[in-house]
């Protein structure tokens, strides 16, 4: 689509959000790219393990190249900041800014504000691929591959593709029957997590930790695993934003637009769906930051998907990894789930945002 | 303050205060009217040789005297045990079985009263002999002491003694069937969590209801004599729980003489340890293990980061070793000296009989030298 497109669209139709307009606001990314950076910068500083922070700077620096410093603090501090904050702040980043993506993706998807990166079933799959794997006794690593995670991304596919299928008609796919067929398959898996927990071993507490999501065990092998899987999710989402823009047209409008809206949807499903399975798979069932981040960005800068998709997805990065430092730290020496944080956090201000503003516009 | 630190003192204080509402007269005033019914002897002093006519067993949970601190201190010497031994005048059944040298038990004498983990009695007139035992470390107790033919269910999660794998199951841990309790006719069912009780009375049944140890394992050892005065073998019981204390005292005495042993880590999976005020601190207390979690409250799960900082030198890995073998703690002390510990049984997570075991299994590996 051109220019031109969004102009005859605005003109046509009022309610289509263009409100970004012709002229991108390529600054407004890279001012909040800025500000993730920062954030993450703060988040590596912070701990439970007490690193003063001139220590903190100088071992950050020191990894910079051409710089060398002389290593003046004891080794264990470099394996706490390199080994297990980075990667936790990073990864807790990458399935924010996932997550709410990907929530976006399928809010304007199935046009619903209460969309999330769950409706559709991928969450209580991936929780159920993890509940077997955690009550089941086998080992958590085969040849030094962590199951788990393996698991979780298997049973939230699985969900997605049965909902996908039963949704799917000679006419084409009926989205109200795909979150419908998402919400059954995800109440049977819910069910069936609730079973095994109860007739599992009285300790339960591994099950709910990972329902809870969490980043205790972040490392940066799963970064790498998980953004080979974004990768495609993101070049899609980045091709497809105009298409979503469109899509929020009744689906024959979008038609005689000239989008082959079946395989536009096909493909977003798909993308949103590896791409939160990817994410929850290493980080347990994360809630909220799929739901608002979207929503703050279209409060802010209204709904055109061409921002609203790198943007939410900038919120959220932003946004856990702030959760993740209050998760960590807050109740020192111990750990919180990182989903309480979300909630405790994301279920205030989501309502605080729809008392001010009344209505969300799609 | 920690929030979690001030979550547990409020639920400490709360708890205590309701000990103290509810149960403030219990444990003297009860006492003494019940002795009185069945003529006591004249005085508690000439109790010790012959039994009592009414056996009063008195079961406080952590109930102690004096208003405690909310926290345990930190190095949580088992301070608790001295209450037991310290005679009190106006007890007689205390009197009785914790005079020095202790004398050998009698015959079982009926009626039993038992005071149950709300403070309340339940008296028995004969032993029961069909039990439903809901609680690991109870059927472990009545198998020990020989009285594993009473036991005819139990829940799903029992596996010791081997015998008791073939005892009926009536649910898991934490629920309960309880028409299939109500159908094997049991004339006892014992529960470690008051959650069914009600409805248990309510179909006719007789419930005793004493929640699991948690603040000492010295305790195992009453526990073991109270079923055996309620199941009638004392004799049977008093061996195998003075068999637990001679174990704990040998292992105490042996290091008694080490004031500053190794740095340990426990993880019970995804980095769950157990800290102050768990059975494990405590025996981490009584073999001077440094638990690197000693700010930790009960269970939680430890940041990592602290794991890395504090640098434990001994780790004990309850279901299954996922340390070793990650590369953020390749680093650590118990690591780089496969100081890495797998326990060969459950024996330590159940407070029964078998938990001496347990401690000792650990005390070889930790101190092959000193428990050969």
């Amino acid at each position: 689509m051109s220019g031109r497109t969004h102009e005859f669209l605005a003109s046509r139709y009022p309610s289509i959000p263009v409100s970004v307009g012709l002229r991108y606001p390529w600054w407004r990314l890279v001012a909040a790219s800025g500000a993730v950076v920062v954030v993450a910068l703060f988040a590596v500083s912070q701990g439970s393990a007490r690193i003063p922070i001139e220590d903190v700077v100088k071992i950050l620096v020191s990894r910079l190249p051409f710089v060398s410093i002389e290593a003046d603090w004891p080794s264990t501090w470099e394996t706490i900041l390199w080994q297990l904050r980075w990667p936790r702040v990073v990864l807790a980043g990458i399935v924010g800014g996932a997550l709410a993506t990907c929530g976006a993706a399928y809010q304007g998807l199935f046009k619903n504000p209460l969309a999330d990166p769950y409706l559709i079933g991928v969450a209580s799959g991936a929780g159920l691929g993890a509940t077997i794997v955690l009550v089941s006794g086998v080992p958590l690593f085969v040849v030094g591959i962590s199951v788990l995670p393996a698991a979780a991304f298997a049973g939230g596919m699985v969900a997605v593709v049965m909902a996908y299928i039963i949704a799917r008609q000679a006419s084409g796919t009926a989205l109200t029957t795909l979150i419908l067929a998402g919400v059954a398959i995800a109440s049977l898996a819910g069910a069936v997590i609730s079973l095994l927990m109860i007739r599992s071993d009285p300790d339960i507490r591994p099950v709910l930790s990972w329902l809870l999501g969490g980043f205790i065990s972040a490392r940066w092998s799963h970064s790498a695993f998980v953004l080979a899987y974004l990768l495609p999710a993101a070049l899609t989402f980045a091709a497809y934003g105009r298409i979503l823009n469109v899509l929020q047209l009744d689906e024959d409008h979008a038609a005689q637009l000239g989008v082959n809206v079946e395989r536009a949807k096909l493909l977003l499903v798909a993308s949103a769906t590896l791409g939160t399975a990817a994410a929850v798979s290493f980080s347990g069932l994360i809630g909220f930051v799929g739901l608002v981040a979207p929503h703050v960005v279209r409060l802010a800068w209204g709904g055109d998907y061409r921002f609203l998709l790198p943007m939410s997805a900038l919120v959220g990065a932003g946004f856990l990894i702030l959760a993740d430092l209050v998760a960590r730290t807050i109740v020192t020496p111990a750990e919180l789930p990182v989903g309480i944080v979300t909630a405790f956090c994301g279920a205030p201000f989501f309502l605080y945002l729809l008392r001010n503003r009344k209505t969300i516009a799609l | 303050m920690r929030i979690q630190t001030w979550l547990m003192s409020v639920v400490c204080v709360s708890a205590l205060a309701a000990f103290v509402a509810c149960g403030a007269d219990t444990p003297a005033s009860s006492v003494v009217p019940a002795a009185a019914n069945v003529a006591a002897p004249a005085s508690p002093s000439a109790a010790p040789v012959t039994a009592p006519a009414l056996q009063q067993i008195e079961y406080t949970q952590a109930l102690p005297s004096q208003p405690l601190p909310a926290m345990p201190a930190i190095p949580a010497a088992p301070a608790p045990q001295k209450q037991i031994t310290a005679p009190a005048p106006q007890s007689t059944a205390r009197a009785v079985r914790t005079a020095a040298p202790r004398p050998a038990p009698a015959a079982p004498v009926f009626p039993v009263s038992v005071k149950d983990g709300n403070g309340d009695d339940v008296v028995f007139d004969s032993p029961p002999e069909r039990i439903v035992a809901f609680d690991s470390a109870a059927v472990e107790i009545l198998f020990a002491i020989g009285e594993g033919d009473r036991v005819v269910g139990t829940h799903e999660f029992v596996t010791s003694p081997p015998e008791a794998n073939e005892v009926p199951r009536v649910g898991g841990a934490f629920n309960m069937d309880i028409e299939a309790t109500v159908a094997l006719e049991p004339d006892l069912v014992f529960l470690f969590f008051d959650r069914f009780k009600e409805d248990l009375e309510r179909a006719g049944l007789r419930v005793l209801f004493i929640a699991t140890l948690s603040d000492d394992f010295n305790k195992v050892a009453d526990r073991i004599r109270l079923w055996g005065e309620i199941v009638g073998n004392p004799v049977s019981a008093e061996a195998v729980a003075s068999d637990f204390e001679e174990r704990v005292k040998t292992i105490t005495a042996t290091m008694a003489d080490y004031t500053a042993g190794p740095s340990v880590f426990q993880d019970e999976g995804a980095l769950w340890t157990p800290g102050q005020g768990t059975l494990i601190q405590q025996v981490f207390d009584v073999l001077k293990l440094e638990n690197i979690a000693f700010d930790v409250v009960g269970y939680e799960q430890i940041s990592p980061e602290l794991i890395v900082e504090r640098d434990p030198a001994v780790i004990i890995a309850s279901y299954g070793d996922s340390i070793s073998g990650d590369p953020v703690f390749k680093d650590l002390l118990a690591v780089r000296n496969r100081s890495v510990y797998v326990p060969t049984s459950d024996a330590l997570s159940i407070a029964g009989p078998r938990f001496v075991q347990g401690i000792e299994e650990l005390a070889r590996w930790v101190y092959p030298g000193l428990f050969p």
